[in-house]
């Protein structure tokens, strides 16, 4: 009676050529990517993470913020909205486990992060209350990520430096950054993808300083 | 009982079909029991996360309930607690039911039931506490895994045990994939904690692994089991003949060809060649679709049925019609790629596969199945009724504004000088919408989960059997 080994078979072999073309052939043609020599500034790109940067990436991997926020820029519109002064690449995800690359733009890309916003306590007041540092924010408060504490003889000197409206509500009050805090704002800084390379050069004409610049450039994509 | 496609030579006669289902009784029903309970698990979850969209404030003291960890949470609690267990229900008994033959070693099939759950109890847990693997469908730690996947082979082996043993000598469509989904699962789960979780490769191979692993899982696992459900449930419930096996076959292969190929999307930072291939099977999936919508037309010939079964045939319609929706969707989605990837349009196209077409098909296939595991009718039928009615509703008022969402998210996005918060806030005032929708399915799953529990009182409670004789007389009267 039994067809039913060479049926299974068939299934086997009908899903092993999506399993080939998508998961052993990237193997075979992107796992021997290396760090590169940049050549105009002679650094090595991408260089691993600092350690503490390394727990950040364990922070944002926990909270599953990937949900929200993507870490690719396109060719195009990406670029043209100032995320990013080039498209990402492999090269870019190098040391990255897990790739977190996010597949929905709740909030903003992320590749250039460190880029865009070099502010250690911006990143932790916006993390400890979004609205405080932008109006309106979509985005959840991570206040478990800081510790309430009563103000000393003098204010600590690792509190969040808050604005005002929010230092008055707590008045009395600091609030201290979490170690885990601290790592995921060193992981966000991490993040830049800008290094000009071989299959992803930078633009070549000065970077726009002004917005019409961008605004000239999005017609063409589109 | 016997579907037109079995024949009249047998080496021995099939089994009764009262005998096969009492073989399934036990683990079917503790599968689709604890389906249904992560079900309403992944629905709560879901709508916490879905609550914090409006108040960014709301629970924000642990970490274990920000909004990332939640949305994890119940969308693999979705997948592994209840899609899984329904679709090895199903499976369990199809296979039983159509190879004409009882489940073979029930005992081992309950043990591995009983297991898995403790397994996603395990994994639900540890993506709260933080140890999400963080590779999206696939969130469960790596701790978690092992227990999950013995758990699955045990109640697999009793599967294809059973298929094996069949005394019905042709196969029909719904076994196939059946079959497809019951190795397709372990093989993409297996190549994500071997490849991802216990020796990751580098880089973005990882996300070309990822994204494979999760179109297998959504359009040959779920999808595979969504249409045989309603392959298997149109004709019994219509009293027709499949129009046509050969086209059965066609969309088979190409679905299992061409699914595990969709997953990427233009802009991946992957080699080009693989982004073309994946918007080319994406497209070729066209066919596939128009196959089984034309020999499902055809088959269905323009029937009506009354009464229960009319009703279970609402949830298979309701199902495949999302389910052609959410696959001709998909399969242009390469045209329109650059403009709505990352926006809430591609998570509205993902709500209405996952909770339009596969939860559908699962909800018909669970309300034909139970009463004839359980010999007793559903006890009251206008649950039922609401049921279908909160679903679909519940279904499409997260998908439209979802979808209306994404659309001004496109529209905005277009001048790249606009800020993108002030384009969140607007795309975000639809969004709020779909909480609305998820507390309706909530309230229908709830219905399910209420009728169910009544039903097995009733039958197996001692204590509750003289209610039992009223509650089913009037079942019956209804």
């Amino acid at each position: 009676m039994n067809q039913a080994p060479l049926f299974l078979l068939g299934i086997f072999a009908a899903l092993s050529t999506s399993w080939f073309g998508l998961v052993v052939w990237p193997q075979l043609q992107l796992g021997q990517l290396q760090p590169v020599e940049i050549e105009e500034t002679g650094q090595i790109y991408p260089s691993a993470r600092s350690g503490l940067a390394q727990q950040g990436a364990d922070v944002y991997r926990a909270n599953n913020c990937a949900a929200c926020h993507t870490q690719q820029v396109r060719p195009g519109a990406d670029i043209a909205r100032g995320w990013g002064a080039r498209r990402t690449v492999a090269q870019d995800y190098l040391f990255d486990t897990p790739v977190m690359l996010g597949s929905l733009r709740i909030g903003p890309d992320l590749a250039n992060i460190g880029a865009r916003q070099i502010d250690d306590n911006w990143h932790l007041v916006h993390l400890y209350k979004p609205r405080l540092v932008v109006e309106n924010s979509v985005m959840p408060s991570y206040r478990f990520l800081f510790t309430k504490r009563a103000i000393g003889a003098k204010p600590s000197l690792d509190a969040l430096k808050l604005p005002d409206v929010e230092a008055e509500r707590i008045e009395g009050y600091e609030m201290i950054p979490k170690a885990d805090a601290l790592a995921l704002v060193a992981y966000l800084r991490s993040l830049r993808a800008d290094a000009p390379l071989f299959e992803a050069p930078l633009p070549t004409k000065p970077k726009p300083a002004t917005l019409s610049a961008p605004s000239t450039n999005s017609p063409a994509k589109k | 009982m016997s579907l037109s496609t079995q024949t009249e030579s047998r080496a021995n006669a099939p089994a009764a079909s009262a005998e096969v289902d009492a073989s399934c009784r036990a683990p079917v029903l503790f599968l689709f029991t604890s389906a249904l309970l992560w079900l309403v698990a992944s629905g709560a979850l879901g709508l916490i996360a879905s609550l914090k969209m409006h108040q960014p404030l709301l629970l924000v003291r642990g970490a274990e309930l920000t909004y990332g960890r939640i949305l994890a949470a119940s969308s693999n609690a979705f997948l592994f607690g209840f899609a899984a267990q329904a679709i090895l229900g199903v499976t369990l008994w199809m296979l039983a039911r159509l190879g004409g033959t009882p489940l073979v070693k029930p005992i081992v099939a309950l043990l591995g039931a009983i297991i898995w759950n403790l397994a996603v109890t395990v994994g639900v847990g540890g993506i709260l506490a933080g140890d999400s693997s963080g590779y999206e469908g696939f969130e469960f730690p790596s701790y978690a895994v092992p227990a999950l996947l013995t758990a699955y082979t045990a109640i697999a082996l009793c599967a294809v045990a059973t298929y094996f043993q069949r005394r019905e000598r042709d196969s029909y469509v719904s076994q196939w994939y059946l079959l497809a989904g019951l190795f397709a699962l372990p093989w993409a789960y297996l190549t994500v904690h071997s490849l991802l979780l216990i020796n990751p490769v580098r880089g973005v191979a990882q996300a070309a692994i990822n994204a494979w692993a999760g179109a297998v899982l959504r359009e040959i696992w779920l999808g595979g089991a969504a249409l045989a459900v309603i392959f298997y449930l149109v004709p019994k419930l219509l009293n027709r003949p499949l129009y046509s096996r050969g086209y059965a076959q066609i969309g088979f292969w190409m679905l299992l060809v061409l699914g595990g190929w969709t997953g990427l999307h233009s802009g991946a930072p992957l080699p080009l060649w693989m982004v073309r291939m994946s918007s080319f099977a994406s497209l070729l999936m066209i066919f596939p679709l128009f196959v089984v919508a034309w020999n499902l037309h055809v088959t269905a010939g323009g029937q009506r049925v009354f009464g229960a079964d009319c009703r279970v045939l609402a949830f298979a319609g309701s199902g495949l019609v999302f389910y052609l929706l959410a696959t001709l969707v998909m399969a242009i989605n390469p045209l329109i790629s650059e403009a709505v990837q990352f926006t809430y349009y591609s998570a509205a196209v993902k709500h209405i596969a996952f909770y339009g077409a596969f939860s559908m098909a699962m909800f018909a296939a669970i309300y034909h199945i139970v009463p004839r595991l359980a010999d007793a009718d559903w006890p009251c039928a206008n649950p039922m009724k609401w049921h279908h009615k909160l679903a679909v509703a519940g279904v499409m008022l997260v998908a439209l504004p979802l979808a209306f969402a994404g659309w001004q998210q496109w529209m905005g996005l277009l001048d790249p000088s606009a800020d993108f918060n002030q384009i969140s806030r607007t795309a975000m005032r639809a969004y709020r919408i779909t909480t609305i929708g998820e507390i309706l399915w909530l309230a229908g799953s709830l219905l399910l989960v209420g009728n169910l529990v009544k039903l097995l009182a009733n039958r197996f409670c001692p204590c509750a059997a003289l209610a039992s004789c009223t509650a089913e007389s009037n079942g019956g009267a209804r």
